[in-house]
């Protein structure tokens, strides 16, 4: 008998008893759509803290990646024999086979040179949003009349790329990439009052112990911003030609200025970026990555400049990478770590966080399915019922030739159709039940001013899984009607009423 | 050699405590092609011999030989495969299913042996014509009266095809019109090469339609040849 005489026959016998079967299948209907509900609802609970709330944090969509330092490629172009001048030791000493020991413990260390060819590398891996080097450098800064040494980092112009995913409070963004132009933190002024007195005088006023401070509301901080800018902040670097010996000169001849103006204020809110702000440091001051390159070759070290020469290329201190979504990470993770660069992730911590979750939706997906059981008995008494009703009917197909498999197919047919029927109608029932409450909740939220979220989250996944699950506990609960079935005597089948 | 033997059956039937034997060294050979009416009063064992030369039942001792294969041998899916392609059976009750049109009574047989839908229906619209019931195909067996009903089982008995047509009491039910009619049915398969047990209480039609009638009685076929 093929499986579509098969499948006619099973759904003419659920016909046979159409309120019976309803009846069955609402059972499965209540099974599934707890099952339903209860993971959607952990599901969207997983969904709202990692994929929406974390990811704003971008703690796992970040990838802090270091490259070799200069003195892990100077050490590589030795053994490489790219430095000739200065020729290997041949007598094995035992400061040698330190510095073998050495050399075999700094292989776990990045081996690969951060630059322009390995952000492109890293640009061109799925899953990678965008790559950012940091290009930092110190400088020695004036500022109201007050002068400071700071750091400075470079910036895209591209406001989406600001490190931190930071937002605009007053101006705009870099004109071009080698402007000398600033985007500063709303709070940067702070970098250059005057640090507390040793009796913890306070310098400024406004701080006072006594003083209750409350955080200023979103249009005061705007304003304070916007009063920012325009201004003018002086850069000075060493003057490159060295007067004539003998000739001192003044103390301004020695030196150049080179006026930035502020562009644009950022938010000083930390809750954004908070990874990229533990791996780059305060990211108070941004210039554009061109005016960057070229500071920080002004104003690098003698040390620096001395590696670089001998090395051609230094490339990056280090690199922002974010990915799309934190599914991403790990493979991106995994796959920069193997081109011989140094990545630092937190998957590790976000798969730990997933298997809670994971035990909670097994929970409720447990305390959900005992009504699914129950349905499953529900299936099969129904079979039993029908066994009994339908026992002559079995005699016959025997008698005719029916084989014991092919009787015992209907029987799984039938609660195939059972738990189908029940696994689709609940998955609909357990969305519309969702929607309801989802809507009864966020109209309670709009009441109270809050912004609407959603609770739950239906994948694929659940909703197949939900229907397999159904039609596979109906399968289960079908197995011993089957074998009964399959076991009826035709003789006293053929006797029975 | 016959086409279907019985040697020294034996039936026991455990009933409570006690055993109740319904067949006791019973022996019968039915050659091709031939009409054997098996006669008995009731209670006899008629029914059982029946039952175990349709595989329905196996026998507590002795053996059932059919086209020199012993059915002890078969397993449940071989005798499955026995009562499909090798024997028809008709009986008293007629044991249509009531749910189904007597088209698809007659189409469920070939389902069972894997036949394509729309040969089904073909074959079995032939077969209901071929009883004189090519008009009641859609019917079903509550709308039918005794004789078309016992056609219609007769035609499914027929659907694969098998060599014996094994009727049990096929006229039990049946007023002698419709009785000779469902008779004459028979001896036409038989006349196209069937095999055909009748068991009946009715020596008259047993004479009159069959080539050989053999006797039980207390579990034992006298004039078994």
């Amino acid at each position: 008998m093929s499986f579509a005489d098969i499948l006619q026959m099973a759904l003419r016998n659920l016909r046979q008893a159409k309120l019976r079967a309803t009846l069955t299948i609402i059972g499965v209907v209540v099974g599934v759509s707890s099952i339903v509900c209860m993971v959607s609802f952990a599901l969207g609970l997983q969904e709202n803290l990692l994929n929406q709330s974390l990811s704003k944090f971008d703690i796992f969509t970040t990838i802090p990646v270091s490259g070799a330092s200069v003195s892990a490629l100077l050490e590589m172009g030795q053994s490489n024999a790219q430095v000739a001048d200065e020729p290997a030791d041949p007598t094995q000493s035992p400061a040698t086979r330190r510095d073998q020991a050495l050399a075999q413990l700094r292989r776990s260390a990045p081996r690969r040179m951060l630059d322009d060819k390995a952000i492109e590398e890293i640009q061109k891996m799925p899953g990678v949003e965008f790559v950012m080097p940091r290009i930092g450098f110190n400088a020695i800064l004036q500022y109201e009349g007050k002068t400071r040494q700071l750091t400075l980092a470079g910036a895209s112009a591209d406001l989406q790329r600001l490190p931190g995913n930071r937002t605009l409070l007053a101006g705009t963004t870099f004109s071009n990439d080698f402007a000398r132009e600033l985007l500063v933190s709303e709070g940067f002024a702070r970098l250059f009052r005057q640090p507390q007195g040793p009796e913890g005088r306070p310098n400024e006023g406004r701080a006072g112990p006594g003083a209750a401070r409350t955080a200023p509301s979103e249009a005061e901080r705007r304003a304070a911003a916007e009063k920012l800018l325009g201004r003018e902040l002086v850069l000075l670097t060493l003057r490159a030609q060295e007067l004539p010996a003998g000739e001192t000169g003044s103390l301004d001849s020695r030196y150049e200025k080179h006026v930035f103006r502020i562009v644009g204020v950022l938010s000083d809110e930390l809750n954004r970026g908070l990874f990229e702000q533990v791996f780059s440091g305060s990211n108070a001051l941004l210039v554009p990555t061109g005016t960057a390159r070229l500071y920080r070759k002004l104003n690098s070290d003698p040390l620096s400049k001395l590696g670089e020469t001998l090395m051609g290329d230094t490339g990056y201190q280090a690199a922002m990478v974010r990915v799309r979504s934190p599914a991403d990470t790990q493979a991106v993770y995994e796959a920069i770590n193997k081109m011989g660069l140094r990545a630092i992730s937190l998957t590790q911590q976000l798969s730990q966080v997933k298997t809670v979750f994971l035990v909670i939706n097994c929970s409720l997906a447990l305390l959900a399915g005992i009504s699914l059981f129950v349905a499953a008995i529900g299936i099969s008494n129904t079979l039993i019922m029908s066994i009994t009703e339908r026992t002559r009917e079995i005699g016959i197909m025997k008698a005719i030739g029916g084989d014991d498999r092919t009787i015992m197919s209907i029987f799984f047919c039938e609660a195939g159709l059972l738990g189908f029927l029940g696994g689709c109608l609940g998955v609909i029932g357990g969305w519309a039940l969702d929607t309801i409450a989802n809507l009864a909740v966020n109209h309670y939220i709009a009441g109270a001013g809050g912004k609407s979220v959603n609770f739950f989250y239906i994948p694929w996944y659940l909703w197949m899984g939900s229907i397999v699950f159904a039609v596979g506990v109906s399968l289960l609960a079908a197995a011993y009607p089957a074998y009964r079935a399959a076991r009826v005597d035709p003789i006293k089948a053929l006797r029975h009423d | 050699m016959p086409l279907l033997r019985a040697r020294n059956v034996s039936k026991i039937y455990r009933m409570g405590a006690g055993t109740v034997p319904a067949l006791s060294g019973a022996s019968v050979d039915v050659e091709r092609g031939e009409f054997v009416a098996i006669l008995g009063t009731s209670g006899s064992g008629k029914s059982t011999l029946l039952n175990l030369f349709g595989g329905l039942d196996r026998p507590s001792s002795g053996e059932i030989v059919f086209d020199g294969t012993c059915l002890e041998g078969l397993d449940h899916k071989a005798m499955a495969r026995y009562r499909l392609r090798s024997i028809g059976m008709v009986f008293q009750s007629f044991n249509l299913i009531p749910t189904m049109s007597a088209a698809e009574n007659v189409s469920l047989a070939l389902a069972f042996s894997g036949v394509r839908r729309a040969e089904r229906r073909d074959k079995a619209t032939h077969l209901l014509d071929s009883v004189g019931l090519a008009a009641r195909g859609q019917h079903r067996p509550s709308e039918l009266s005794g004789g078309e009903q016992q056609r219609v089982s007769i035609a499914r008995a027929l659907a694969n095809d098998p060599q014996v047509l094994l009727a049990d009491e096929p006229t039990g039910n049946l007023d002698s019109t419709r009785a000779h009619e469902v008779l004459e049915i028979l001896k036409a398969q038989q006349q196209r090469g069937k095999t055909i047990v009748l068991i009946t209480h009715d020596q008259e039609l047993a004479t009159r339609f069959a080539d050989r009638c053999v006797r039980l009685k207390d579990g034992k076929l006298q004039g078994a040849a």
